[in-house]
């Protein structure tokens, strides 16, 4: 799929890891399957779905810290895998990563002034005074007082620590985020903080962001468009309130069903799933639709010998069922 | 300060917590109270939620009636009334017989309550030949039952799975059927589904209110996520910095909170339901270090609506409803939203 000024394109991707088990030793997991979208400039892009459907791996591969089985990452049509020399070095200061665990991913014996001074200082941009103000500025922006520079991450409580994770993935100036689960391990009250924060840095730093979360009322708040994964493979993809409003995949449909609202009253009238089958454990089936074990609409022999395309359909969204008329 | 909490007792109570006091101590000797004054009943067959952040108390305060506070946590004042009997004066043998039996308890991660090397299968025998005197093959058939009962598939086949060969949702199930094995008549949920996928916590969900509807088990569900409160629980009681701060009809809090931390912490959730793209409402500050709390409102720091009164003094808990209560000077009824 293309969008009008793509920043970043996602084509035909794969990421493969090879597992053991099986007759003959080894197998391979696909952990991200054949998976291609684009995303806007300044938009921010929703990637859902549950534990092992790949949405972390996919995440890592766009930054570059994995590298891809197939398929290409384009960074404005400029491919990414190939990068050399100072174009190499240009493209990890455009893409930055927000990690969910913002303790394990601050150096614990480095204060917040080494921490933000480091990138700065192997990027050729500031040293000394001039990255002290350039980090006053940053951690200004993400709601951190200049006294914070001579802490290290033990003295700051857990949103605080990804207010320092969220500093250090902009003191570079990046185009794109990647942020992967950035308020799930927050406590609620700190979440809507962050949220908010993201929200206001992405207007002024003009940022594109890949918002990795499982928590499907979070990404509706932040994302323009939402995609969803399912063991390896996008099966839907459409603007958020579409996505929401009128999901057309099942497996979509299944996870909307499953969270539960704030709401009393309209928690009572809820249709209940009784669906009391899982995701099965590891690889997606060989051939075929990965959700068919699990779908109701499924139907042999086709659903599961072939893998439904994910295609456009008439309201725009983008789905992969063979049984989602168009 | 102790605090005399109005005493609630109801008679037909089947869990009435009273005054409980949970107090921790540190190595260099201060002393800090997870859980201050608490009081609380759950009455049978009844679904009750404890709503509250990571040190709000609510943990240690559902621990505390198993008598399972952990090191160096000690209960140091009040009463937990069980079926009329005060669980924290009872012989220790007592209240382990009691557990598993008449009060199950199931936690956050199933795979650190399960055994890992015995059969899943094995396990639940094993819970319930500790209370009911039953031949191997009636307690064999009723682990298949149990197991069938809470949605696992190929129950005889998986009845003599290990645990690590379970997936997180099953694990959590297994715990389920093991809490529920002797009938309980209260089970204690602590974050049921937090570590599980939304499919499988709808699941969890639904298998929890089917247990409750067909046997009547009465819940007491420790959560951060007031979604889940919304769509298993009657009953809630919200928890600040080692206290209730308000309690009442789940629908009433939802419609109409009255402590300022609650009506706070319902418009800090983004909604799954609605276009509305408004800024979330983001409550200031942290949540409180109970080591270091302020001596007037523990809210106080953080609340909107605080006013001069807050700082000093520590409000009570004042009814404000029927089965609503809630420990503020100002309550929302009487505060302007702030814009």
């Amino acid at each position: 799929m293309t969008t009008a000024d793509p920043l970043v394109t996602v084509d035909r991707v794969s990421k493969h890891f090879p597992v053991r088990g099986g007759l003959f030793g080894k197998r391979m997991l696909k952990a991200v399957d054949d998976v291609s979208f684009s995303i806007a400039r300044a938009e921010t892009l929703g990637l859902v779905g549950e534990s092992g459907s790949g949405k972390s791996t996919l995440g890592r591969v766009i930054v570059n810290l994995l590298p891809a089985t197939a398929g290409a990452i384009r960074l404005e049509g400029r491919e990414t895998a190939h990068l050399r020399g100072v174009e190499r070095r240009a493209f990890w200061r455009r893409v930055q990563m927000v990690f969910q665990d913002p303790y394990s991913s601050l150096n614990p014996k480095m204060t917040v002034r080494d921490t933000l001074a480091e990138p700065l200082r192997n990027f050729g941009i500031a040293r000394g005074g001039d990255a002290d103000r350039l980090i006053a500025k940053v951690l200004d922006d993400c709601g951190l007082g200049a006294r914070a520079m001579t802490l290290y991450p033990r003295e700051f409580s857990g949103g605080q620590r990804q207010r320092i994770g969220i500093a250090r993935a902009l003191i570079l100036r990046p185009d794109l985020v990647v942020a992967d689960e950035p308020v799930s391990a927050l406590d609620v009250s700190i979440q809507a903080q962050i949220i908010n924060l993201l929200q206001d840095l992405q207007a002024e730093y003009r940022l594109t962001y890949l918002f990795i979360a499982h928590d499907l009322a979070v990404v509706r708040h932040i994302a323009n468009r939402v995609a969803v994964m399912y063991l390896g493979r996008i099966v839907e993809l459409a603007g958020a309130d579409d996505l929401y409003e009128r999901p057309r995949h099942p497996y979509t449909q299944l996870l909307l069903r499953s969270i539960p609202i704030p709401d009393p009253a309209r928690e009572a009238k809820r249709a209940r799933t009784s669906i009391s089958n899982e995701a099965p454990k590891g690889a997606s089936a060989a051939t075929g639709c990965p959700f068919a074990p699990r779908c109701p609409r499924a139907e042999l022999p086709l659903c599961g010998e072939v893998a439904p395309k994910l295609e456009p359909k008439q309201d725009g969204h983008l789905s992969a069922c063979h049984f989602d008329g168009s | 300060m102790t605090e005399t909490a109005p005493s609630r007792t109801d008679a037909k109570a089947l869990l009435a917590i009273e005054g409980l006091v949970v107090e921790f101590a540190s190595a260099q000797g201060e002393t800090f109270r997870a859980s201050d004054g608490v009081s609380l009943t759950v009455a049978a067959g009844e679904v009750v939620a404890i709503v509250g952040e990571s040190g709000s108390g609510k943990s240690v305060t559902a621990r505390a009636i198993l008598r399972l506070v952990p090191h160096p946590g000690r209960v140091r004042a009040g009463k937990i009334m069980f079926q009329g009997r005060d669980l924290l004066r009872m012989p220790r043998e007592q209240v382990r017989e009691l557990r598993g039996r008449d009060i199950a308890m199931v936690f956050q991660d199933p795979m650190t309550s399960l055994n890992p090397v015995l059969r899943v299968g094995a396990q639940i025998g094993e819970a319930i030949a500790l209370h009911a005197r039953l031949s191997a093959s009636a307690i064999g058939a009723r682990v298949l039952d149990l197991l069938r009962r809470v949605g696992i598939p190929a129950t005889a086949e998986r009845a003599h799975s290990f645990p690590h060969e379970y997936s997180g949702g099953m694990r959590q199930r297994a715990m389920i059927a093991m809490g529920v094995a002797n009938s309980p008549a209260l089970l204690i949920a602590d974050e049921p589904t937090t570590a599980l996928d939304v499919t499988i916590q709808d699941q969890i969900i639904t298998l929890m209110r089917d247990l409750n509807r067909a046997s009547g088990t009465a819940i007491l569900l420790i959560t951060h996520n007031v979604a889940l409160v919304a769509s298993l629980c009657t009953r809630v009681l919200v928890m600040y910095a080692g206290r209730i701060v308000e309690e009442g009809p789940t629908e009433e809090i939802f419609l109409s909170p009255q402590h300022p931390y609650t009506w706070s912490l319902l418009r800090s959730v983004p909604r799954v339901d609605t276009k509305d793209k408004k800024r979330l409402l983001a409550i200031k500050g942290q949540p409180p270090n109970p080591r270091d709390l302020p001596p007037g409102c523990k809210f106080e720091p953080r609340c909107p609506f605080a006013i001069a009164r807050c700082r000093a003094s520590e409000p009570a808990l004042e009814t404000v409803g029927a089965g609503h209560a809630a420990r503020c000077f100002v309550m929302m009824k009487n505060a302007e939203a702030p814009a």
